[in-house]
C-alpha cells in the first residue's frame, strides 16, 4: 500500500515537470517567437491566377490584397505566434533564395515571403520542405480573412 | 617446330580475327540496312499521315513518351492515387485502368473525368492520349503542399496531374489540366507572357469543349467558377476580352506577377473562341484551333500568330471564300486582333 502511495506521487510530481514555458501548441503566458518587423507574403497563379499580398506587423495588425482590393485586418495573438513560429522553423535565412522550377510549371502557386532583409522566391514543385509550414500558413491566413 | 607450331597458331589466331572483324561488319550492316529502312518507314508514315491530314504526326528526332505494355491505342490507361492529405506523389494506388469503382467518389469521379477528357481527344482527333502515344493518365487526388492542410489548387506538373481536395471531380478542370500536357508536347508554348496566356488559353478552350453545359471554368470547384468565356470581366479573377484592355504586369520573377499574366491575358483568346463557335459552331472552331495548336504554332507564338493559324487552317481546310474562314477572322478582329495590333511593351516579355 505505502508503494502505491509513493509510486502515485511520483507519477503527480513528474505530471508537474511537463510545461517549461517552451511548448509550441499555444497557452498563455509561454515565450513568443514574435516578428521583429514587418513579414511580407505574396503568392500568384494557381489555377485561378490568384494575386494575394499579406503584410503582417509585429503588433498583428496586417494589410490584406487579393482581386486588386486591399483592407486592414487583425490577426489573433494565436495566429501572429503560428507565424513566428513557422517563420524560425522555416529559417528563410539559410534557404537559396530562389528556389523555383527551371521552367514554370503550370497552374501552380508561386510564392515570396520578405522579413528582415530577406526574400525568398519558390513554387509548388520546387519548394524546400522548411518553407512549406510557414508559406502554407500563410495562405490559409488569406483564404481565412478574403 | 617451336617455329612451325607458333607460325601455325598465329595463322589460326589471325583467321580468327578476321573471321570475328566479319562477323561484327555484317551485324553493323545489319543494324544499319534496319535503321535506314526504320527511317524510310517512318518518314513515309509521317508523310502519309501529313498528307491525309490527319493530326499528331509525330516528329523526327523526338522521342515518344512510353506507352504502358496492356495499353490498346484508343484507350485510356488511367491510374487515380490518393496522396491523403500529404505532399508524397503519387500517393495510394487507388483505382486501376478496368478497377471496379473504389467506392471514394472523387476517386471514382477523377477516373471517369480521365476517362472523358480522353475519349474527347482520341474520338474528335484521333489522338492516343496527351502525347499522341497512349502514355499513361496518371493522377494525385487529395494532394497537400504541407501535409494536413488540403490544397485548393489543380496543376499538371510535367508527368502527372496533382489535385487538391475536390478539384479532381470537376470535369472542365480536368480537361484543363489535360491540355496542358497536350500543349507541351504539341507547340510547347512557354508559359510567360503573351505564349503563356495563349498556354492558359487552349486549356480552357479545350475544357471548354470536353464540358460544354456552358462557358465558364471551373463552375463545380469549391469556390466556384474561376473564368468565363463569353463574359471575361466576369471572371475571378476579372479577365480581359479586348487587347485594348491587355494586362501589362511585368513577367519580373515575382510570383505574383502570374508570369506577365498569364492568367489575365488568356481572356482575350478565350473570348476570340468563344465568337468563333458562336459562328462557325463547335466542331469547325475546334478543328481549326486543335490543328493551329498541334501544327501551326510553337513555344514564342503570341496572340497574333494564334489569328494568323487560325485563319490558315481555315483557308487549308475551307478556303478563304468559306464562312470558316471569314468567321474565325470576325471573331479574331472583334477582340482586337486583326493582323496589326502590336502588344504594349512589358517588362520582362
Amino acid at each position: 500500500m505505502r508503494r502505491l502511495l509513493m509510486l502515485g506521487l511520483a507519477l503527480v510530481l513528474l505530471a508537474g515537470c511537463g510545461d517549461d514555458g517552451s511548448d509550441a501548441g499555444g497557452g498563455g503566458g509561454e515565450e513568443r517567437a514574435a516578428l521583429t518587423g514587418p513579414l511580407t507574403y505574396e503568392r500568384g497563379g494557381g489555377i485561378a491566377g490568384r494575386r494575394d499580398r499579406l503584410i503582417v506587423q509585429p503588433d498583428g495588425n496586417a494589410e490584406l490584397t487579393v482581386r486588386e482590393r486591399t483592407k486592414s485586418i487583425r490577426l489573433e495573438d494565436a495566429e501572429l505566434d503560428q507565424i513566428g513560429r513557422d517563420l524560425e522553423a522555416a529559417d528563410i535565412a539559410a534557404v537559396p533564395p530562389n528556389s523555383t522550377s527551371k521552367q514554370p510549371v503550370p497552374d501552380t502557386f508561386g510564392y515570396r515571403v520578405a522579413y528582415d532583409g530577406t526574400t525568398v522566391t519558390t513554387d509548388d514543385a520546387a519548394m524546400p520542405d522548411k518553407l512549406g509550414g510557414l508559406v502554407t500558413g500563410l495562405g490559409a491566413l488569406v483564404e481565412r480573412y478574403e | 617446330m617451336l617455329r612451325t607450331r607458333l607460325s601455325s597458331s598465329a595463322g589460326q589466331v589471325g583467321a580468327e580475327y578476321l573471321g570475328g572483324l566479319l562477323l561484327v561488319a555484317v551485324i553493323v550492316a545489319a543494324l544499319i540496312g534496319a535503321q535506314v529502312h526504320t527511317t524510310i518507314a517512318v518518314e513515309a508514315e509521317r508523310a502519309i499521315c501529313k498528307i491525309t491530314g490527319s493530326s499528331g504526326c509525330g516528329e523526327p528526332g523526338v522521342p515518344e513518351a512510353e506507352a504502358s505494355d496492356d495499353d490498346e491505342p484508343g484507350e485510356p490507361d488511367r491510374e487515380v492515387h490518393d496522396a491523403e492529405c500529404d505532399n508524397d506523389l503519387p500517393g495510394d494506388l487507388v483505382r486501376d485502368e478496368g478497377d471496379d469503382p473504389s467506392g471514394d467518389p472523387e476517386a471514382d469521379a477523377a477516373y471517369d473525368n480521365l476517362g472523358q477528357v480522353f475519349d474527347y481527344y482520341s474520338e474528335t482527333f484521333g489522338r492516343d492520349s496527351y502525347d499522341d502515344s497512349g502514355a499513361d493518365l496518371i493522377a494525385s487526388i487529395n494532394f497537400c503542399r504541407t501535409p494536413g492542410t488540403p490544397m485548393r489548387n489543380a496543376y499538371w506538373d510535367g508527368t502527372q496531374m496533382v489535385f487538391g481536395e475536390g478539384y479532381a471531380s470537376s470535369l472542365d478542370i480536368t480537361a484543363h489540366e489535360l491540355t496542358h500536357a497536350v500543349t507541351e508536347n504539341t507547340a510547347g508554348l512557354e508559359y510567360q507572357c503573351q505564349s503563356g496566356a495563349l498556354n492558359e488559353s487552349m486549356s480552357d478552350i479545350f475544357a471548354s469543349n470536353v464540358d460544354t453545359n456552358d462557358w465558364e471554368i471551373g463552375e463545380d470547384l469549391p469556390g466556384g467558377a474561376i473564368r468565363d468565356m463569353e463574359n471575361p470581366e466576369n471572371g475571378d479573377p476579372p479577365q480581359p476580352a479586348h487587347v485594348d484592355d491587355f494586362n501589362t504586369m511585368p513577367n519580373d520573377g515575382n510570383p505574383y506577377n502570374d508570369h506577365g499574366g498569364v492568367h489575365y491575358n488568356s481572356g482575350i483568346p478565350n473570348h476570340a473562341y468563344y465568337l468563333m463557335v458562336r459562328s462557325i459552331g463547335r466542331d469547325a472552331a475546334e478543328a481549326i484551333v486543335y490543328r493551329a495548336l498541334t501544327e501551326e504554332l510553337d513555344e514564342n507564338s503570341n496572340f497574333e500568330d494564334f489569328r494568323t493559324a487560325s485563319l490558315a487552317v481555315a483557308r487549308r481546310l475551307w478556303g478563304e471564300d468559306s464562312p470558316e474562314y471569314r468567321h474565325t477572322d470576325a471573331s479574331f478582329a472583334a477582340v482586337g486582333l486583326d493582323g496589326t495590333w502590336e502588344a504594349p511593351e512589358v517588362e520582362g516579355c
